[in-house]
């Protein structure tokens, strides 16, 4: 017995096998089960027509060749009652007993029917033996006007009688041999001298002429033919001996009940069909017994067939339902590889649209999304790429006014104290200074104006520190007409000056080293100031930490930002920093000429 | 893909096994019937008194398919014989033996000399043996209770039976014989017992009776029984004869008078159940336990020996 639990469990799987079922493989699926269930009620329903009408075939032979045996058997019994009735009008009626001998006529007549007739005999009244053919002698003790036949036939005078078979025991014989005989009696008129008695004819006849009119008839494996009274009581049947054995027993009784025509009854456990034809005068029935067993479509060979037949069948549809099944799916299944390719992100694949209606309405629905995401995707790109360069504007507007305000502060200065060269010098580097800041709006630059941007800078910051530092540039010739965004390489300078240098008293050295190392153009702005620990320099990469409100504005996280913004996160900020020793600030941007940045190339 | 195939050729396979097993017969031969051998040994030199027993053999032989062989002694009274003949007909290669033999020596060594694989059903007499499948048993102390109380019921003043034998030993004549005698002491009537060989013998004694005013004989050997009968020859009302048996020669005897009861058994039911019974075990059908059937007898004379009943049993019709 299977628990609730395990129950559940094997539903579980079967739920599982099933979800893991591709629609060909359901499809395919449920086809074979239908032919299946299908296959084995057409068959089931065939076989049982089939039976049916085999046992009718056998129901309607076995009633004609009865017909036949009926027609013969009837056709023996009136030759009897011929040889009877000759006997009887046309020799005793016209005999004298006391004048006539009847012994040629019933010699003659014996022996033309000898085959079927173990004698013909004439008694009285009281028993005597008047006449018999062949010549025999009436044994001693045989009391004639006791036999069944003799009473039979004094009973209704009438008539003639057939009695049922008996082993002849009136006349001795030489061999102590017997025979069964069937007694057919009547009652004569005998004429003797001037009076008339009644005597009694008998004739008895051969029971093995019966058997031969039944032996050659073959109605089929374990069915036979047997023949019996109007009471049931048997005459001829092919194992007479074995029933009255009791080895074997016979519905006789019943059916000599039953009417003539087709009849099935359960006799013994077994199942059997039973024809009944009633033979005209004696009342006598011919039965024919059929089991059903013998006339179901059972060998083990025909069985066998019949599996193969099913199986064929099974096959064949199993075969035709797999093609189907792929004919239905492919176009769906197609559609599913399309959507696949999508979900991976190939939106230029093109979705194949074929099938039915339904699967091209869903293929052409699918597609017609496919652009629409496409087109959305678009939008949120472009979306996207304004954005960033609001932003990218949005920081390279925070330079600092403080840096101006402090720079025409100095220039003041300078007028004032009748420095005008210097002063010019400073008006001039700021000029151009801004001109750069400006670029005509560019947000993009050649590396050798963003070094000269760098260069402006520092002469201006160079003249208000009073050389409390200096720089120096190593810049790689190849570089300089590589883009970049401008105002990198500045805020990390201000950072130098500002943080860096502050403390140096004039021994401040920042170094500013452009090239292009492979693909990547690298600037590297590097002080001697008082350095950072590496955990500040973490907080600073990660913009948690920011340097003071003092210099350009446009800080460490600035321009870290703007790279990333424009150059995707593989590029940015390098930071090595030893507290007391100093810092070093790599700038990481591709080497991109300046007109391929310029026009997104970049990207 | 591959499973697809796999599926397919299995079925392929199937669906040729299926149509091979089903139209030739290179897979699966239908069962030819098989035709079984088997012989059958009586411990007399004719068939006298076996002629219903032989029918009902043969009747079971046509049903079941089976070539049986019936093999009686070359000599009468000779029952030794019957240990060569069970040896011949094992290497002619009978398959079953159905064997009668009333003396239990014989029977005995009968069986020690056939195999334990071929079995036997013994007729007219039980044995312990683990050879014998199925037995017949004549019951000759029923047989013997029924006759004696026929011939005192019948007999008035009865004094004096004579029970007439043949010389051969024979166990079931032995236990009619005894039980004839216990019920003649019982009954204080003085049984006399006598062998005789021939039919000279025979009529000697019929005459002696006649002689000393008639008296009763009883015979349970059929034939000594049609001997006696012979000898009586239609004189009934001097000698009454009783025996055990039946024969054609037994009927006419019956019915001259010279014969007056006779117990008789449905010999073709015996012959017919023995051949059946031995072929149900031959080919597995059903496996005996050891057992055994008492065959009923009745007593036939001249009157009721043609009731529809009796006819039967006296005359099979097959």
């Amino acid at each position: 017995m299977m628990n609730g639990e395990q129950k559940g469990s094997l539903k579980e799987k079967w739920y599982e096998v099933y979800r893991k079922l591709s629609l060909r493989q359901i499809i395919w699926f449920y086809f074979t089960i239908t032919a299946l269930i299908a296959t084995m009620l057409i068959g089931f329903s065939f076989y049982g027509r089939f039976s049916s009408q085999a046992q009718d075939i056998i129901q309607e032979e076995n009633r004609k060749l009865l017909e036949q045996v009926g027609n013969n058997c009837g056709s023996y019994i009136r030759n009897m009652m011929k040889v009877s009735d000759t006997l009887y009008y046309s020799v005793i009626k016209k005999s004298n007993l006391s004048t006539d001998s009847l012994s040629e006529s019933f010699q003659l007549l014996y022996d033309t029917n000898k085959e079927n007739i173990e004698s013909i005999s004439l008694f009285s009244l009281s028993g005597e033996l008047l006449e018999v053919a062949p010549a025999a002698v009436l044994k001693q003790n045989a009391e004639i006007r006791k036999q069944e036949w003799f009473s039979l036939a004094m009973s209704e005078r009438e008539n003639l009688h057939f009695s049922t078979p008996m082993v002849s025991n009136i006349f001795s014989t030489q061999d102590a041999e017997y025979s069964w005989v069937i007694p057919l009696s009547r009652a004569v008129q005998i004429t003797r001298g001037n009076s008339v008695q009644t005597g009694v004819l008998l004739i008895n006849l051969r029971h093995s002429g019966l058997e031969d009119v039944f032996n050659n008839v073959l109605l089929g494996e374990n069915a036979y033919i047997y023949l019996a009274d109007r009471q049931g009581e048997l005459i001829y049947h092919p194992n007479m001996q074995l029933i009255s054995s009791g080895i074997m027993e016979e519905n006789n009784y019943e059916t000599a009940t039953k009417k003539d025509g087709n009849h099935t009854e359960k006799f013994n456990g077994v199942k059997t069909d039973f024809v009944i034809k009633s033979l005209g005068y004696t009342g006598w029935k011919i039965v024919g017994v059929t089991p059903q067993s013998s006339v179901i479509l059972g060998s083990f060979k025909s069985n066998v067939f019949v599996l193969f037949m099913a199986c064929f069948f099974l096959t064949a549809l199993t075969i035709i339902y797999s093609y189907i099944s792929k004919r239905v799916s492919a176009p769906i299944l197609s559609l599913e590889q399309s959507v696949k390719k999508l979900e991976d992100g190939n939106w230029d694949t093109d979705i194949e649209i074929s099938g039915f209606y339904e699967v091209r309405h869903l293929g052409n629905a699918i597609k017609n999304m496919a652009l629409q995401i496409q087109k959305l995707m678009i939008d949120i790109v472009n979306e996207h790429e304004a954005k960033r360069k609001s932003d990218l504007s949005v920081l390279q507007n925070q330079i600092n006014p403080h840096f101006l305000y402090n720079t025409l502060d100095v220039i003041v200065w300078m007028i004032e104290n009748e420095k005008q060269s210097e002063a010019v010098k400073a008006v001039t580097a700021l000029a151009r200074f801004f001109r750069i800041s400006l670029s005509k709006g560019n947000n993009i630059i050649t590396v050798a104006d963003e070094i000269e941007h760098v260069r402006n800078y520092l002469t201006i910051q160079d003249m208000r520190f009073k050389n409390r530092f200096t720089y120096n540039f190593q810049i790689q010739e190849e570089a300089l007409q590589l883009g970049t965004i401008k105002l990198v390489l500045q805020p990390l300078v201000e950072n130098a000056i500002y943080h860096a240098m502050e403390f140096m008293d004039g021994d401040g050295v920042i170094e500013i080293n452009v090239f292009q190392e492979q693909h990547k153009l690298k600037m590297v702005v590097k002080d001697n100031g008082c350095g950072m620990t590496e955990d500040v320099v973490k907080k600073l990469l990660d913009g948690e930490e920011f340097p003071s409100g003092r210099g350009s504005g446009v800080g460490v996280r600035n321009v870290q930002e703007r790279i990333k913004l424009l150059f995707g996160e593989s590029y940015g900020l390098e930071i090595f920093s030893e507290p007391d020793e100093g810092t070093e600030i790599t700038i990481i941007i591709p080497a991109t000429p300046y007109e391929t940045l310029r026009k997104g190339g970049a990207n | 893909m591959k499973k697809a195939y796999f599926s397919f050729f299995a079925m392929l396979f199937v669906l040729i096994f299926l149509f091979l097993a089903s139209s030739t017969d290179l897979i699966f031969k239908e069962k030819e019937p098989e035709v079984y051998q088997i012989s059958v040994l009586i411990d007399w030199a004719d068939d006298t008194g076996w002629e219903n027993f032989k029918q009902g053999l043969e009747k079971a032989a046509s049903q079941f398919n089976v070539d049986f062989s019936f093999v009686t002694l070359y000599e009468q009274n000779k029952v030794s014989q019957q240990i060569e003949l069970v040896h011949r007909e094992i290497a002619a290669g009978a398959q079953g033996i159905i064997i009668s033999s009333e003396n239990l020596t014989i029977m005995e060594k009968v069986l020690r000399n056939i195999s334990v694989s071929i079995p036997v059903v013994v007729v007219g007499s039980t044995i312990d043996s683990p050879r014998v499948k199925y037995s017949f048993d004549n019951n000759y102390e029923a047989v013997a209770q029924e006759v004696f109380k026929f011939a005192t019921d019948e007999v008035e003043e009865l004094k004096k039976i004579t029970v007439a034998t043949n010389t051969v030993n024979r166990n079931n004549v032995e236990i009619f014989c005894k039980t004839i005698s216990d019920l003649g002491i019982e009954n204080e009537i003085e049984i006399n017992r006598v062998q005789l060989q021939s039919l000279d013998e025979c009529e000697t004694l019929v005459e002696g009776i006649i002689a000393s005013g008639g008296g009763v004989l009883i015979s349970p050997e059929i034939n000594t029984l049609n001997q006696l009968g012979k000898a009586i020859g239609g004189r009934g009302e001097e000698v009454v004869l009783y025996g055990v048996g039946w024969s054609k020669t037994t009927r006419s005897l019956i019915e001259n008078n010279s014969i007056d009861v006779t117990a008789v058994k449905n010999d073709y039911k015996v012959g017919y159940l023995s051949m059946k019974y031995m072929v149900e075990h031959l080919s597995g059908i059903r496996s005996f336990p050891k057992e055994m059937q008492s065959t009923e007898n009745i007593l036939i004379n001249n009157e009721d020996m043609y009731l529809k009943e009796n006819m039967s049993i006296l005359f099979p019709m097959d």
